[in-house]
Formats: C-alpha cells, sequence, structure tokens
C-alpha cells in the first residue's frame, strides 16, 4: 500500500519536476535559436569556411586544409591590423579607466552639480559612428579644426598638426575619440560599484585615523575590484573588437596606420577571399574569447586576494 | 579668512594645511570634471553653432558663431538627403527590434533564473557567450545565409538581426536583477492557480520595469546608430538607415558643411532626448544588472 502511495508521489513529483523543466526551456528557446542563428552559426560557419579557398560568389571551392592560416602568418597588412588594434586596446584601456575612475570618485556623491555632469559626461555614448566622424573633423580637420584654432589663438602650435591626416598620429585622434565617447561609461559602473560599498567600513578606517589615500588603497579600491574587473574587460573586448569609430574617422586611412582586424574583415569581405578573410575572422573570435576569459581569472582571482 | 588665521596663530599652520587640502579636494571634486564635461560639449556645441551658419560664413570663418540663424540649412539636410525615409526606417527597425528584445530577453531570463542547476548555469554561459564574441565577425557568413532566404535588403531581416546581437546584454541585465526578487511572490500567484506563463506576465514581467528601462535606452541606442549591420544588409535607397543615409549625403555634400552639421543633429536629437528622459533609470539598472550579475 505505502509503497504503491510512494511510488505515485514520487512519479508525481517527477512529472512536475519534468514539466517545470520543460516550461523553462519552452522560455529560453525562442531567444536562444535567434541568437544562435544571428550571432553564434555564422560564427561557427566561419571554422568552416576558414579551410575552404571560397571566394564568396558561386557554389565552386575546395577544402584548402590549414592553407588560409598558414597564409595569416606572411600577410603584413593583417600583422599590421592585429598591432594596430594591439595598440589601440593597450593606449584606451588603462586611460579610460584612469578617468572613468577619476571622474566616479569626483561625481559619486549624488547632488545636482554632480547630476548634470554625470549627465553630460555620459552623454556621448548616445551619439551615433557617423556624426562621431562629423565631430572627429571638426575637431582635428587641419584647417578648419578646433585645434588648428586653438593653435593660432595660443601659440601652441603642435596643436595643428594634421591629426587624420598624418599616418603617425591618426591612432592618437582614434584614441582620443574613443575615450571621449565611452569614458562616461566607464565611469557610471564605477559610481555603480562607489554606491553599493557599506558606509560603515569607510568611517571605521577614519576613526582608526586612516587619511584619504590610506581609506582609498585600502578600503574603496579593494571594495571597487568587481568594478575594475567588469570595466577591464569591457575596454579589452571593445578595443579588439573597435570597428565604427575607425571606419568613420579615418576609414582605416592614412596608409591603414589605424586599419584593425574588425575594421579590414568588414572591408575585406566583398574582395573574394571569403575562405582567407573567414580564417582570420575566426583567430580573432578565439583571440578574444581567449584573452576575455585569462582576464576574467586573473582579476577574479585579484578580487577574491584584496 | 586671513584674519581669522592670523587672530589664532597656534591653530594657523593646521588650518593652512586643512585649507590647501579642501582646495585640493574642490579641484578634484569639480573642476576636474566640469573640465571633461566642458571637454564633451564643445565639439557638440560648434556642431550645432555651424548648423545655423551659411555656407558663406562658414568659409571666411569655420569657428565662428552664428550671426543670423540659418533654420534653412535643417530644410536642405531634411530633404536634399531624403531624410524623412530614412526616419521612418529608423524608427520602425529601432521600435521593433527592441519591443523583441524585450519579450524574448526577459522571458530567456525568467527561464534561466527559475530553473535550478546546469540547465540554469549552461543556459547563463550560452548568452554570455554573446557579449564576448563579436558578431561583427560572422555577418559575412550570415549574409550568405540571408541571402539564401531572402532576407537581404529586408527591414524585417534587419529587425531579426538585431535582436539576435543585443539579446545577451538583456538577458544579463535581466537575470541581474531577478536575482534580487523574492521567490514568495510569484509562489502566492501559484497557489492561486496561476501557470507560470501568467505568473511571469502578470507578476514578473512589471516587477523588471527598472531592467525594462536601461535595456530601452541601451538598446535603442546601438540599434538607432548602427552602422555595420546596414552596411551588410540594405542596399535600395527605400530601405536605407540613418547612418547609411547621412554616410552617403557626407560625401556627395563635403562641400557644405553647415547643411552635413545639421543633418548631424537631426540624426542625433531624438536618441538625445530618450537618453536624457531615461538616464536616471541607467545607474540604477547598470547597478542591479551589472554587479550583482
Amino acid at each position: 500500500m505505502t509503497t504503491t502511495f510512494d511510488t505515485a508521489r514520487r512519479q508525481a513529483v517527477r512529472t512536475r519536476a519534468w514539466r517545470a523543466r520543460a516550461t523553462s526551456l519552452a522560455f529560453v528557446l525562442p531567444a536562444a535559436i535567434l541568437f544562435g542563428v544571428v550571432v553564434l552559426g555564422p560564427i561557427v560557419l566561419n571554422l568552416y569556411y576558414a579551410f575552404t579557398d571560397w571566394s564568396g560568389i558561386g557554389p565552386n571551392f575546395n577544402f584548402v586544409g590549414a592553407d588560409n592560416f598558414v597564409r595569416m602568418f606572411g600577410d603584413p597588412e593583417l600583422r599590421r591590423d592585429a598591432q594596430n588594434t594591439l595598440v589601440f586596446t593597450l593606449a584606451s584601456t588603462p586611460l579610460q579607466i584612469l578617468i572613468g575612475l577619476g571622474l566616479a570618485l569626483a561625481l559619486q556623491k549624488p547632488g545636482r552639480l554632480s547630476n548634470s555632469l554625470r549627465m553630460v559626461i555620459l552623454m556621448p555614448i548616445a551619439i551615433s559612428g557617423v556624426v562621431l566622424g562629423f565631430l572627429g573633423s571638426l575637431i582635428f580637420d587641419p584647417r578648419n579644426g578646433l585645434l588648428t584654432g586653438l593653435a593660432d589663438a595660443t601659440g601652441i602650435d603642435w596643436l595643428g598638426q594634421n591629426w587624420l591626416g598624418d599616418p603617425r598620429l591618426a591612432m592618437v585622434a582614434v584614441v582620443v575619440m574613443n575615450l571621449w565617447q565611452w569614458s562616461g561609461l566607464t565611469m557610471l559602473i564605477f559610481i555603480s560599484g562607489l554606491v553599493t560599498q557599506p558606509a560603515e567600513l569607510h568611517e571605521a578606517a577614519r576613526i582608526d585615523g586612516a587619511g584619504a589615500w590610506k581609506r582609498f588603497r585600502h578600503v574603496t579600491l579593494p571594495l571597487l575590484a568587481p568594478a575594475v574587473t567588469i570595466n577591464t574587460v569591457l575596454t579589452v573586448i571593445g578595443g579588439l573588437k573597435v570597428f565604427d569609430i575607425v571606419y568613420v574617422l579615418t576609414k582605416g586611412g592614412p596608409a591603414g596606420s589605424t586599419e584593425t582586424v574588425v575594421a579590414r574583415a568588414a572591408l575585406q569581405a566583398s574582395f573574394g577571399q571569403y575562405g582567407y578573410s573567414a580564417a582570420s575572422n575566426l583567430s580573432l573570435t578565439l583571440v578574444i574569447i581567449v584573452v576575455s576569459f585569462a582576464l576574467l581569472r586573473i582579476l577574479r582571482r585579484r578580487e577574491l586576494a584584496a | 579668512m586671513t584674519t581669522h588665521h592670523a587672530t589664532r596663530l597656534p591653530q594657523a599652520r593646521m588650518s593652512s594645511t586643512a585649507h590647501a587640502r579642501s582646495i585640493a579636494v574642490t579641484v578634484f571634486r569639480f573642476i576636474l570634471p566640469t573640465v571633461w564635461a566642458v571637454m564633451i560639449l564643445i565639439p557638440i556645441a560648434f556642431m550645432v553653432f555651424g548648423s545655423l551658419r551659411t555656407r558663406q560664413e562658414y568659409a571666411l570663418d569655420p569657428r565662428g558663431l552664428p550671426s543670423d540663424p540659418q533654420f534653412a540649412n535643417y530644410a536642405t539636410a531634411w530633404i536634399d538627403a531624403n531624410l524623412a525615409t530614412a526616419y521612418v526606417n529608423n524608427i520602425v527597425v529601432t521600435v521593433a527590434a527592441v519591443l523583441g528584445v524585450i519579450a524574448l530577453g526577459s522571458l530567456a531570463a525568467y527561464g534561466i533564473a527559475r530553473s535550478a542547476g546546469p540547465f540554469s548555469a549552461a543556459g547563463y554561459a550560452y548568452f554570455a557567450l554573446g557579449l564576448i564574441v563579436p558578431f561583427q565577425l560572422g555577418l559575412p557568413a550570415l549574409y550568405k545565409m540571408a541571402v539564401r532566404v531572402g532576407l537581404v535588403d529586408n527591414l524585417f531581416g534587419v529587425v531579426l538581426v538585431h535582436i539576435g546581437t543585443q539579446l545577451p546584454l538583456a538577458v544579463f541585465l535581466y537575470s541581474g536583477f531577478l536575482a534580487t526578487i523574492p521567490l514568495e511572490l510569484e509562489e502566492s500567484a501559484r497557489v492561486d492557480g496561476a501557470g507560470t506563463f501568467r505568473v511571469f506576465r502578470s507578476i514578473v514581467f512589471p516587477l523588471l520595469e527598472p531592467v525594462h528601462a536601461t535595456v530601452v535606452v541601451l538598446t535603442s541606442i546601438a540599434i538607432w546608430n548602427d552602422l555595420i549591420v546596414s552596411l551588410f544588409f540594405l542596399q535600395s535607397e527605400g530601405n536605407l538607415t540613418l547612418s547609411r543615409t547621412t554616410l552617403s549625403f557626407m560625401s556627395l555634400y563635403n562641400s557644405n558643411i553647415p547643411v552635413i552639421y545639421a543633418s548631424g543633429v537631426i540624426v542625433v536629437l531624438p536618441i538625445l532626448v530618450l537618453f536624457f528622459v531615461m538616464q536616471r533609470y541607467l545607474v540604477a539598472g547598470i547597478t542591479q544588472g551589472a554587479l550583482k550579475g
């Protein structure tokens, strides 16, 4: 008697659990499929095409083994683009973190002035790449730009250079415009990290006689570790896949001095070397995945240590 | 202040260091962010000023202020760049895609958050991949797929692409917030006999309001300003979105800078208005989504 009752009950519990799981799956499925088809599927397809010599047009192609990957290593343009991407990322990340952190510390307390400043500083994230291109030439144009005007007015001649047209300077201009646009978001994430810090810890440190710097170094900063992690990962990933800002400011020029890997991928897809560009796209995707996970690991470990 | 220091000599040194420190704090607190904010505003202000000047004025002095505001530049930009069509396309694509992201994203996050164990972790990891992987690198392959199913040069196709690329961020933000909602609310409704979808629609979905606001702002900005998806998928004049139209307008009108600036202002205005109306939710949404997630 009891055993049949037990099995029946167990059965009922199991059916209910199964039904709950099916419901969850039904909730997740539409989003999972669309995301899979639009984002993951094509990236996995790159994995297939990367081993072919498909031009991108027509039905015919051959498997060429690892040829595309071998060719990548001897491709001076790809090396240059990889270098540019790296320079952009390594220059942007620390600067954006420092500026964002400085602004967040200054504006962490809400108030009318600080709220307005936050809003203005965050505003550029809403500005489109194309309009950013207009603003770029408005600032950097060697004849009509604001910097040239500033150079004329102050006599500091080096400000009035051909920022976007000089292969040695164009990357500086791209990094500056990127900071102009994104430092506000970094600031916002740091502010989120600051407002969630318990006030008691700061108070206790103050009572113990810790000065402002000590309190920052030993209380604020360790508690800010998760925000540092998120900001670093976001900035590095954003840097490795930068495209819009390069496309609208310089189109990768002059002489390829600002062309990044994603910009090349977008421009090269039409050049009839589909298999080859799939190989480089796939490589960059893998680099980004590896770098992101490595960064997350390292930073999370430091969070725990701190 | 000086007399105060002078009359109480023994304390003068201490209060002058305190004074110096308070000056340093003021510089840091107010001057630093104000300088940055001014650097943000200057180029935008010059774009707006420039858009109100005549071509001749601009040629004489590219950095001057408008003497007699010319709103005609806006009319020229609107008509000559055919911005009306692009505007309608942009609004349709942005609204449709944002609604899609909200519906599918919140549903998926709820499914993930309320199922236990490995299924939940796997679902979360699956969407987290989308935050890392650059979707741009898959676009050539996606384009080939779209050709096959006839979704190239088709606004519906572009909407689907935007929903797919924006879903991971939405799922991430919704999941972070759902983790903070107590289960009791849902359970009492369930005792009353409501099914899972009813519970989601009438209890959970309204509770997600702060995240809806964040998702609306962030995805609207991304989609309204999109360039790369429209570069790949849209071809015919009647289907182009704002970034494409203004880009080609820019190369056509590069001798008439004030009109180009006017088109820039027209493009940014609606999304900036949305940003200003909704920005206070952004802080709340990002705090709950990003740091707890």
